[in-house]
């Protein structure tokens, strides 16, 4: 009887409705694999898909010297096949179902997702598993991927992307995270057959991947074909080496690159906290609030009146280890250089003495929210939240944390997060058309 | 397993079979309102948002050919402010509640979409409301939005895969409005002004065609009830131009667009399909996806283990539809590929597909709708789409059933009747140089400058300078001889010897205006003078013979002499008037030529262009039934050339038996520069030719042109 109450209690529970609205993160939970596999179960009734991601910790931070790219090589190797499937066999099969799959790198992971019919989920776990530890490595696969990777990286280079690269570079000295996720060209071709295989076997077990399940599914059936597929890979073991702690910035730096561009650009970039430390969410708002309106502030300042610039924008960057605040601004052919700097920065220098209106405050945040739940409209943008939260932050729920500090934040937050835009350690870039071309400084960026 | 785990799990199973997933996209509720606007609402309560979207039948298809390349612009210039805020204050009130506005145009219809959280609902409302039926057309906005949309144009010819989409749509479609690019062209749009924008967007945004609808974490009827308060007064009844079914495409034709030096050419295949309603669409939709859009497709896939990388896209209109086979390849490549790709449309219907790949490809059609249309926005888009072409307000829910029942026999005989290889429109955009020759061995080519419209638009008839036929000049001869009839005769028009107009007179610019009085009087011959006041200064213009002067100032005492330039100038206004201009018509060496019809506000015209014995050029719009003359316009042939001064007359009033007009409006490039309203007119006064002569001093020099 007791346990026919209890089941009745269940199934009321379950039968009371869907999640509570406005929450991120809804019934998710995560389990832990015994192979160290994490697996986080996000169920929706509603949802009319199921999103199957695996994130790897294999993004371009655990390179190694002298055999960088190897990252975002992989985001294609791993759709090169394996013993039990052709090259481009997992696309076709998840298309066949009415699926789409995709894959893309970052410094800190790579996620390979497919978004599905609910009842082809058993389909998602066996390409995954097959693929995470039995992939089939070869030099024709490795050749092929190479010659795409270089079209990939022409394709790619925006200014603000070489920019925001450029940055990175000059505001880290040792760091992983001051090298282009594509590598540099020189290791692409140096790199083997037997470099990859190394790379694959350290980063690619289960004990260095996170699933995430996402949509209409059935939350003991995906564990129960978690345990089946995933749970008796063997683990890549081993354990990371933490990073020496790179030397902080103590003085500008500054740099000029030419010939990337139609007009001048300005960016101008801060080492930042990690994305799950404080003021991170406060920078992120403070991004929007000075760039993403028609007045913000900086686009009153720059933009409007006077018209130096053609646009403005500006975000935080979220990595794992740190992060970076940057600015970028398009600059008029006739407007001059130094006062847009000083515009600029006269901005945030203001921000430290004048605390921000809550108007504008209230605006930033409600732009963000609203963009965050439009996000979350899709099986695979809640997946989204999820595994870059688990990733980056070692929190699935960090979205929803991060939502409640934004929605907190203060004017004097702002303040308090704005003296991370010291002006002592903000690495400045010019980015010129080629007539306009002057020495730069050395490729590190160093002044 | 436990015995409580499998209870769990069992549970589960039958909860979740209680609380069905809702099956996709279920039908939203859909109420239409008095005015004829269809509104839709589906409330899902699991996030905080909020997404309205408006529709109107007010695609590029719905252009007159003078209009062409509206549709976008006033689309674009929903969101830059309506009646009663400005561009910055509407951009303002959007971002201050987080939300986007966003608008578009397509072939058939424009909309208006909107984010915003669902606490926002009425604002939401309010704000979508007045951008689509009272937009500003703020004189910036509208001289941006022209601008942008001239520099689109320019900028899509560089893109050669537009280029070849255009021309390809152009084939298939001679003569349709499907053919012509929704873009429009450089010389249609340079041609677009106030006029045309504000006038599309009065003729095609009214509610009787449109739709309305709102998806989120909303309460319906609270909706409802919004929604017939902010679009409750929204009345009238749209401009439903009829697209007629095409008539086919004239070819098959080859038609290459000329790009010298390129290394690479983009190809088109082009077939015409049936419409969206027809019952043949759900086949194509299987076939093309086997044809050209899979991995395992037959471009994809290619022959004797070859990949083309080509692949196949069918757009299904209301009215008919068009599979392009479409591609890129090196030089060397093009013609090998071009018999590659109509190889695959033959093998198709000689090696139909089997039923295997049906049921595969049904499959992945069917199962993927729901997947695709996952979110608020989607959902609601389908709905719009479906709603648009009459589909059932369960479409979305039932469309991927539709598609299972699609057979392998439906696909046969759908790619038997349309797959024509033999009769496909061919487009190759690139060096004609390097297989031209390989081109001309497969048909006829017709090759083109890069530069040359997939489309040529007729010019507008006060543009056309193209040479006379002899109906045209008779017609004109004798619309101009009734003109001047319906103005008194040629006789009392010669019998005026001097005239004195005054005017109240309003000066338009920047948003801005400044009210003024003018004064013009003439005495025969030769001899002018036009004197205006703004602001207690005033200005002066005179013409006494060969002698022209100008005077400024508070108390008009600088004066200038002109030069023979600007006597000449002055000679020009004095044959200006209409009372002159119909006189000229009358005169040997002056040639009229009736060039067609337009409008003039809502009244339709006969346009006749007059070119004098000294060839001064002018267009003059005769009022089809009254025969006044309502506007003349002076234009270089092309909005490209130069500008384009038009005058409007109106008011017309007997005056001396002569019929004059009340009020002018003058539009350089379709913008008002100024309006005179007649206080006085009085013909044959005796003026004194001392009113005309140049009064004492000379300061300065010539007068600057």
């Amino acid at each position: 009887m007791k346990g026919t109450h209890w089941v009745v209690a269940v199934g009321l529970a379950l039968i009371a409705g869907p999640a509570q609205a406005g929450a991120v993160t809804g019934d998710a939970r995560l389990v832990t694999l015994k192979n160290g596999m994490r697996v986080i179960l996000a169920p929706d009734d509603r949802a009319t898909a199921v999103d199957v991601a695996v994130w790897y910790e294999s993004g371009a931070r655990f390179e190694r010297t002298g055999k960088t790219g190897q990252a975002h090589l992989f985001e294609h190797l791993m759709f090169r096949g394996s013993e039990r499937y052709d090259s481009g066999e997992h696309r076709r099969r998840v298309r066949a179902e009415g699926g789409s799959s995709g894959a893309y790198a970052t410094h800190d992971f790579t996620c390979f997702y497919q978004t599905l019919p609910s009842d082809a989920l058993e389909l998602a776990f066996q390409l995954e598993a097959d693929r995470m530890t039995g992939l089939e490595l070869t030099q024709e696969a490795l050749d092929s991927e190479r010659r795409l990777v270089a079209d990939e990286r022409a394709r790619q280079a925006t200014p603000i992307r070489r920019g925001l690269e450029r940055l990175y570079a000059m505001a880290w000295n040792t760091h992983p995270y001051r090298g282009s996720l594509f590598g540099l060209e020189r290791d692409l071709e140096r790199l083997t057959l037997q470099d990859c295989k190394s790379f694959y076997r350290a980063r690619f077990g289960p004990d260095r991947a996170v699933v995430t399940v996402v949509g209409h599914f059935e939350s003991e059936q995906a564990l129960e074909l978690a345990r089946r597929y995933f749970e008796p890979l063997k683990p890549a073991g081993g354990r990371d080496q933490a990073l020496p702690a790179d030397k902080p910035v103590d003085a500008e730096r500054r740099a000029v690159e030419p010939g990337v561009t139609p007009v001048r650009i300005v960016m101008a970039g801060w080492r930042g906290p990690r994305r799950a430390d404080r003021d991170w969410p406060e920078l992120s708002l403070l991004a929007t609030l000075l760039t993403r309106a028609s007045d913000a502030r900086l686009t009153r300042a720059l933009v409007v009146d006077p018209p130096l610039c053609l646009a403005v924008q500006g975000d935080m960057d979220s990595r794992r280890d740190a992060s970076m605040f940057y600015l970028a601004a398009s600059v008029a052919p006739q407007a001059d250089s130094a006062e847009v700097e000083s515009r600029l920065f006269g901005e945030l220098g203001r921000l430290l003495v004048e605390p921000v209106g809550e108007e504008e405050l209230e605006r930033a945040k409600r732009q963000i929210e609203t963009a965050v739940w439009f996000g979350l409209q899709t099986s695979r943008g809640r997946a989204q939240a999820l595994g870059t939260g688990q990733m980056l932050a070692g929190d699935f729920q960090d979205l929803e944390r991060q939502l409640e500090r934004i929605r907190a934040c203060t004017p004097a937050d702002l303040q308090r997060a704005a003296r991370h835009l010291d002006p002592a350690r903000r690495n400045v870039l010019w980015l010129k058309p080629s007539q306009d071309a002057m020495p730069t400084s050395d490729p590190g960026g160093r002044p | 397993m436990s015995p409580r785990a499998r209870t769990v799990r069992a549970f589960v199973a039958f909860a979740l079979l209680l609380l069905a997933p809702r099956s996709f996209a279920a039908p939203p509720v859909v109420r239409t309102f008095d005015n004829g606007l269809r509104v839709a609402v589906w409330s899902d309560p699991r996030l905080p948002v909020l997404q309205i979207q408006v529709l109107v039948p007010a695609g590029s298809t719905q252009e007159k050919p003078r209009e062409r390349g509206a549709a976008r612009i006033t689309a674009a210039l929903l969101t830059l402010g309506t009646t009663s805020r400005d561009a910055a204050q509407f951009t303002t009130e959007v971002e201050r509640l987080g939300g986007t506005v966003a608008a578009s145009a397509s072939l058939e219809y424009a909309t208006l979409s909107g984010s915003f959280r669902a606490a926002d609902l009425e604002l939401a409302m309010e704000l979508m409301a007045d951008a689509t039926i009272r937009p500003l057309f703020g004189d910036d906005e509208i001289a941006n939005a022209l601008a942008d949309a001239l520099q689109t144009v320019a900028r899509s010819r560089q893109i050669l895969g537009l280029v070849a989409d255009e021309h390809v749509s152009a084939r298939v479609f001679p003569g349709h409005p499907y053919g012509v690019p929704e873009l429009g062209t450089l010389e249609s749009v340079a041609g677009l002004g106030r006029e045309q924008v504000q006038g599309f967007h009065r003729e095609c945004y009214r509610p009787d065609r449109a739709l309305l609808a709102i998806a989120g974490n909303v309460d319906a009827e609270r909706v409802f009830a919004l929604a017939e308060e902010h679009f409750g007064d929204w009345k009238g009844r749209a401009r439903a131009t009829p697209i007629p079914a095409p008539g086919g495409p004239a070819g098959p034709g080859i038609r290459l667009v000329d790009v010298p030096g390129a290394t690479r050419a983009e190809i088109r295949l082009g077939l015409i399909a049936p419409g969206r309603n027809a019952p043949d669409a759900l086949a194509l939709d299987v076939a093309n996806d086997l044809l050209g859009i899979g991995p395992a497709s037959r471009l994809n896939a290619g022959t004797s283990g070859r990949t083309l990388r080509a692949y196949s896209t069918l757009a299904l209109h209301r009215e008919a539809g068009m599979l392009v086979l479409a591609t890129a390849a090196d030089n060397d490549s093009v013609p090998g590929m071009i018999d590659r790709m109509r190889g695959e449309l033959r093998r198709f219907v000689a090696e139909p597909p089997s039923e295997g790949e049906v049921a595969a490809s049904r499959r992945t059609l069917g199962r993927s709708f729901p997947i695709d249309n996952e979110g608020l926005i989607s959902q609601v888009g389908q709905w719009l789409s479906a709603a648009f072409h009459g589909f059932s307000d369960d479409f979305a829910d039932r469309h991927p059933e539709r598609i299972q029942a699609v057979t392998v026999e439906d696909v046969r005989a759908v790619a038997a009747r349309w797959f024509d290889a033999d009769h496909a429109e061919l487009v190759v955009v690139g060096a004609a140089s390097a297989f031209e020759p390989a081109l001309a061995r497969m048909g006829k080519v017709e090759v083109v400058p890069l530069a040359a419209p997939a489309v040529q638009t007729a010019p507008s008839p006060a543009m056309d300078l193209s040479p006379p036929g002899v109906e045209a000049l008779e017609r004109g001869k004798a619309l101009a001889a009734r003109a001047l009839a319906a103005h008194g005769g040629a006789a009392r028009l010669r019998g005026i010897k001097d005239s004195d107009v005054a005017s109240e007179v309003v000066l338009y610019g920047r948003g801005q205006t400044i009210t003024g009085t003018q004064r013009e009087q003439r005495r025969e011959p030769w001899q002018l003078r036009i004197e205006s006041t703004f602001r207690h200064v005033v200005a002066i213009q005179a013409l006494n013979g060969r002698q022209a002067w100008s005077a400024a100032g508070a108390q008009a005492d600088s004066i200038l002499d002109a030069d023979s330039l600007g006597v000449a100038e002055m000679r020009a206004v004095f044959l200006g008037d209409p009372l002159h201009v119909l006189l000229a018509c009358t005169e040997t060496g002056t040639r009229l030529a009736w060039r067609g019809e337009d409008e003039i506000g809502v009244r339709p015209t006969d346009v006749v262009e007059m070119v004098t014995a000294g060839e001064q050029r002018r267009v003059l719009f005769f009022d089809r039934e009254t025969h006044h003359l309502v506007a003349m316009e002076d234009n270089q042939g092309s909005p490209l050339a130069g500008p384009a001064l038009r005058r409007l007359f109106g008011e017309y009033r007997s005056q001396q038996g002569i019929l004059w007009p009340h009020f002018e409006e003058r539009l350089l490039n379709g913008e008002r520069t100024l309006t005179l309203k007649t206080t006085q007119v009085r013909f044959n006064t005796g003026l004194a030719g001392a009113v005309f002569e140049r009064p004492g001093q000379v300061t300065g020099g010539h007068r600057r042109r």
